[in-house]
């Protein structure tokens, strides 16, 4: 492993999914990741605007078996432009942002259309630029409302509830917040993309605590992307600028850092086995090995009910898992 | 009609940047040109495009896995650019120290060397030229990772004195082959260069000492144990470097000239000029900027009779437009369409077609690259839902309460950047205008009639010669 806990944890670095790939089996700029039931993982291909056909949302397990993609660019229904957040329904339901668009764009289980919400606008219940989504308790889906810097609530059906944030960088504004969870408690943590740092919000979205100042040391961030809580309470963050994921406790304080273990990837073993001529020139480089394994631009973190992290490695196409063992 | 200190600064907006809308124009004029030279010129003390807000919306695009990634991501940060100049420099060098993905395959280094051209671009050419021969892009297009103390490849060291520095006719080949065993051992640490499984690692600079000739050398009629820097120190004083860096900044900055491999037979168009940028390259520690300060500031570039003497390259075209209407000034789908479209009028941005570079001025012009010029154009400033082209209308119908067809045509050419066409074209504008009927906006539907005039009239100046040069 390459890191280095400070406060008493035991983290291990468990195996990495994915590969480089425009459609089918691997990813291509990958940018979130959501947890279904059954172990289903689905992940958002940003792929780029020359290469159409790789946004998609890959559907997958934690066994890396791939179950199909589903989703493709455009601005139809079960189309998006930019998608950039992704979060499964207590009903199954796959919603995914469009940021471009500014709507949400919903999808069956199986990756069937099932309609769209939201309009481009400022007002309340309007959105721009939606970044990040999380469901919370209540069944009811929170958007990281990134150029209108605010947290908005809604039904499934896109009907608003409530709201809070302002643009700033006093205590509970924002300014293009991104990433966003909720813990077992139901406190709302927002990554608060350009003022470098996590704020954490009662359900009602009443400021209680911020990590983080900008940097590159020991608990500081550049321009978060990502945050995740598990079920004690510590909080993962992708610290996306500085090529790295950093742990909290509960109470902020910093835990350690990780850098990146990646290894190959099923898929990845898969794909070297056609290509002899790579495998040889993975050979000629000397720390071939340990640059492979860093994190680059990682973008996006979730937990799952067995306390794996999942970290998506955007510029490597991959996800990198870690297990807290206690 | 503009003021012809507008006009002037039209101008030089034109070259030392892509263009300015109107309003931009008054702002500057009111601030001096002199200040605005300046302000040009200490680029790094404007605050920067948001970097960080680009790489957020497009995604992958920073020191990209794909060439149109970076190629889309190097043309929005022109059309966003707080430094013009800056930029226009980056391009302007991207055009001489050419290196280019079909040779390189390696998108994310093609990336890093217009970042190392950028940082260096308006400092000192000796320092630009060392980095440039560490750079990894450099290192890969021009081979020097394969010239090894026992067996010389000398295509960095050639093209380094002919293109890169002297011109043909100012070394001998006994110079290129010291050059290029000077230069042995700078080469790259080995990379993974797959986009399997998890896409390419960067390529670094290293330098190998044991693969590097330490024998002395006799370069330009200096003797020593000269490595790659040494070269590069006397080159740079080299007063054939200093002509031919100043004919270059000429070239871009000032007319276009015949191309490069006939300077070697073809005088200067204005050899006095080129000697005083020489001159300042020479009296200055070969510190680019100030050489551009005496360019800009010199009669020769602000006299008229070099006013739309360049003909704009693709990239200036399709940037300078969309300055120009207000459009993909933060990032937006579409921008790898932008970087097709200058593709389409000849020039692949990060791609020359060899080391030469492009071949500019009327070179760039035949008949189907300038359909594509003019119809980019024109499908952009016809528009009328962009916002600069609303900000024309809006201000062309702030002009008076009725407008002739001259001063409508005046008004358009004036909100289209100050620009002068020949009396003939504005004659030609004017006669348009006035088969279109009165110039009324006494009704919305009138309004609108006014803007679709208005929409009709940029197009056709989008078509002039004028707007295709500089």
């Amino acid at each position: 492993m390459t890191t280095q806990a400070k406060v008493t944890r035991d983290f291990r670095y468990d195996v990495t999914l994915g590969r480089t790939n425009l459609s089918g089996i691997g990813f291509r700029n990958p940018v979130d990741l959501a947890l279904g039931k059954n172990g289903n993982i689905y992940v958002i291909n940003r792929a780029n605007e020359a290469q159409p056909f790789g946004t998609r949302i890959s559907w997958l397990d934690i066994n890396q078996d791939f179950h199909g993609e589903f989703g493709q660019r455009g601005n139809e229904d079960g189309q998006f432009i930019w998608p950039l957040s992704i979060a499964v329904a207590p009903d199954d339901r796959v919603f995914v942002a469009d940021e471009w668009l500014s709507r949400i764009v919903i999808f069956s289980q199986e990756g069937q259309p099932q309609g769209t919400w939201g309009t481009k606008g400022s007002s309340d219940g309007e959105l721009d630029g939606p970044s990040g989504l999380v469901f919370d308790s209540k069944g009811n889906l929170l958007v990281s409302d990134g150029n209108n810097h605010r947290i908005q609530r809604f039904t499934p059906e896109g009907v608003l509830i409530s709201g809070f944030g302002t643009f700033g960088a006093g205590e509970g504004q924002l300014n293009q917040p991104w990433g966003i969870t909720v813990d077992v408690h139901g406190a709302i943590f927002v990554a608060d993309w350009r003022n470098d740092r996590i704020q954490k919000f009662t359900p009602e979205g009443q400021f209680l605590l911020q990590i983080g100042t900008s940097g590159s040391g020991e608990g500081q961030l550049n321009r978060p992307t990502g945050v995740a809580v598990d079920r004690d309470g510590d909080i993962y963050v992708t610290d996306w600028l500085n090529d790295r994921v950093q742990v909290f406790d509960a109470q902020g304080n910093f835990v350690t850092t990780w850098t990146g273990d990646a290894n190959l990837s099923k898929w990845a073993e898969l794909q070297l086995a056609g290509s002899p001529d790579v495998v040889e020139q993975r050979d000629t480089v000397p720390d071939m090995l340990e640059m492979e394994k860093r994190f680059r631009e990682p973008i996006a973190v979730e937990v799952d009910e067995e306390n794996r992290i999942m970290i998506v490695d955007c510029r490597r196409d991959r996800i990198q898992v870690y297990k807290k063992v206690s | 009609m503009a003021s012809n200190d507008i006009q002037l600064m039209a101008h030089l907006m034109r070259r030392a940047g892509f263009g300015a809308p109107f309003e931009e124009l008054e702002a500057r004029a009111a601030k001096g040109y002199e200040a605005t030279v300046e302000e040009l010129l200490r680029a790094e003390e404007k605050p920067d495009w948001e970097e960080d807000v680009a790489r957020r919306h497009m995604i992958g695009g920073h020191l990209g896995n794909a060439m149109p990634e970076i190629q889309g991501f190097w043309m929005q940060r022109m059309i966003a650019t707080t430094r013009p100049l800056q930029e226009k420099m980056t391009l302007f060098w991207h055009t001489i120290l050419c290196s280019g993905d079909s040779k390189l395959d390696h998108p994310e280094t093609m990336d890093t060397h217009i970042d190392m051209v950028r940082e260096n671009a308006l400092g000192r050419y000796p320092d630009l030229l060392v980095a440039l021969s560490r750079d990894p892009a450099m290192i890969i297009y021009l081979d020097n990772r394969y010239s090894h103390k026992d067996s010389i490849n000398e295509n960095y060291g050639r093209e380094l004195l002919e293109l890169f520095s002297m011109g043909v006719g100012n070394y001998t080949e006994d110079d290129v082959k010291m050059a290029a065993r000077a230069f042995t051992g700078w080469t790259l640490a080995p990379a993974m260069n797959s986009f399997i499984p998890y896409q390419r690692h960067a390529f670094k600079f290293q330098y190998d000492p044991e693969d590097h000739d330490d024998g002395e050398k006799v370069f330009l009629g200096q003797r020593g144990r000269f490595n790659g820097d040494d070269i590069i120190n006397i080159i740079a004083r080299q007063p054939a470097t200093a002509r031919f860096i100043a004919r270059h900044l000429y070239d871009f900055f000032v007319a276009d000239e015949v191309q490069v491999p006939a300077w070697q037979t073809t005088p200067p168009r204005d050899p006095a000029a080129v000697n005083v940028l020489a001159d300042a390259y020479l009296q200055s520690d070969y510190d680019i900027r100030s050489v551009l300060r005496v360019l800009f500031n010199s009669d020769f570039f602000k006299d008229e009779s070099v006013w739309y003497a360049r003909v704009k390259s693709p990239v200036e075209v399709v940037v300078g437009t969309m300055r120009l209407v207000g459009d993909h000034l933060t990032p937006a789908p579409g921008i790898e369409s932008l970087v097709g479209a200058a593709g389409g009028m000849g020039q692949i941005l990060l791609n020359p077609p060899s080391v030469e570079g492009w071949h500019g001025g009327k070179e760039w012009i035949n008949s189907g690259a300038l359909v594509n010029r003019v119809n980019f154009v024109a499908n952009r400033v016809g528009d009328l839902s962009l916002p600069g082209v609303q900000r024309i209308v809006e201000r062309l119908g702030d002009i008076t309460e009725s407008i002739s067809p001259s001063d409508f045509v005046d008004g358009c050419l004036e909100l289209m950047g100050s620009i002068r066409v020949e009396e003939d074209t504005r004659l030609a504008l004017i006669a348009h205008v006035e088969r279109g009927g009165p110039l009324v906006r006494d009704t919305e539907e009138e309004r609108a009639s006014f803007a679709r005039k208005v929409g009709e009239l940029l197009q056709l100046i989008a078509s002039s010669r004028e707007y295709q040069f500089a």
